[in-house]
């Protein structure tokens, strides 16, 4: 009996440097995987939003975009797939791969990379994913897990809820909606989620976490659909959805 | 120091880094660099006159890893020097070091060109 041809994994890469996004494709499909790459922040959020799922994203820190930087499309990938990501920097610095691992990528790599070492890891990863029980890989994405609550259009901003109406959040608001919805429901750590929107360390006494947190807080009360944030009490938030338990059905 | 140490052109990183020494593989991504090379220099020429140092870093930033994925080792380190120099706000070396960017970029596209008609010949 034949074998059915395993499938290739599916690469997603965004980086503006396109030499090095060629490069990274030719060692890739070298390697057996599939690849799409992408040049341009606003095509890869389009792709993230309608088409096939990757097996693993890699994305540049630094993008020459003035809408969304790298932590941006890090977030917005881990709050819509369970799918690894690989942060792609050319700088070594603490601050830069404290945010790239708080934003939620599994992985960094500093530019210019070793394939060799880029396939580990992504496969590293891969595994993980496939085989932890904490990283429930093939389990469902989680936009499909808060469909019946919101949905998300990320190039307007706009939140809509299952009642019809929606809201416009600013770039910041919005990325601290996605660090909620990754976090599903654990509580969101202050520091971490500065850390994820901001790219540097938090000094203790800035407000800015809270201060977003507040404002996104009045926007979903405003939606009037049982959507709400609480605060925890030791350092973080947590967001409420209206009689479900968001994290029922992953493994504990 | 380390500048003038660093090959001007190293004809080994890309097919190392390609895992290839097909040679129109090769050319294809030599040409792509020598476009973004002359789009730099524009680039900076045009900051320069605007004292824009944002834009100096962006270029720098954009540019380094391209240069030292194909072998233009001194210019990758210039440009991580212009880069660096724009994030610690060291003005008094801005000015020599993007000289030393406008310089390095134009021995790397003599010797990039020079490796090119190398294999038409």
């Amino acid at each position: 009996m034949k074998k059915a041809p395993l499938k290739k994994p599916l690469v997603c890469i965004l980086d503006d440097d396109e030499i090095l996004t060629r490069m990274l494709v030719s060692q890739l499909e070298r390697r057996q995987y599939r690849c799409l790459p992408f040049l341009k922040t606003e095509d890869f959020l389009v792709h993230l939003d309608n088409q096939e799922k990757a097996d693993i994203y890699i994305v540049d820190f630094f993008l020459d975009s003035k809408k969304s930087s790298g932590l941006d499309v890090c977030r917005k990938i881990k709050s819509r797939h369970r799918a690894p990501v690989i942060m792609l920097t050319s700088n070594k610095g603490t601050d830069t791969i404290v945010s790239c691992l708080n934003a939620g990528a599994d992985q960094y790599i500093v530019k210019p990379c070793n394939s060799n070492e880029l396939v580990a890891r992504m496969e590293a990863t891969m595994r993980l994913y496939g085989a932890a029980p904490e990283f429930p890989g093939p389990g469902p994405d989680l936009a499909d897990r808060y469909r019946e609550h919101f949905s998300v259009n990320w190039l307007l901003r706009t939140l809509t809820v299952n009642n019809g109406t929606n809201v416009r959040l600013t770039e910041k608001e919005l990325a601290l909606f996605e660090l909620f919805v990754v976090a599903a429901d654990s509580t969101l750590n202050r520091r971490l989620a500065y850390g994820a929107i901001y790219g540097i360390e938090m000094d203790p006494l800035n407000r800015a976490v809270d201060i977003l947190a507040s404002r996104l807080r009045r926007k979903l009360q405003g939606l009037d659909a049982g959507i709400d944030i609480v605060t925890i009490r030791g350092g973080g938030y947590m967001l409420v959805l209206p009689q479900s338990e968001v994290g029922a059905d992953v493994p504990s | 120091m380390f500048l003038h140490e660093a090959l001007i052109f190293d004809s080994e990183q890309l097919p190392a880094a390609l895992e290839t020494r097909e040679e129109e593989v090769l050319q294809d991504f030599y040409a792509l660099f020598l476009e973004q090379l002359v789009e730099l220099q524009r680039a900076l020429a045009t900051a320069t006159a605007q004292r824009d140092k944002a834009n100096f870093r962006l270029l720098a930033h954009k540019l380094k890893s391209s240069s030292l994925l194909v072998g233009a080792m001194r210019l990758g380190a210039a440009l991580a020097a212009l880069e660096e120099s724009c994030l610690s706000c060291a003005d008094a070396d801005i000015d020599a070091l993007i000289a030393r960017v406008i310089e390095t970029s134009s021995l790397t596209s003599t010797a990039i060109r020079a490796r090119l008609q190398q294999t038409v010949l």
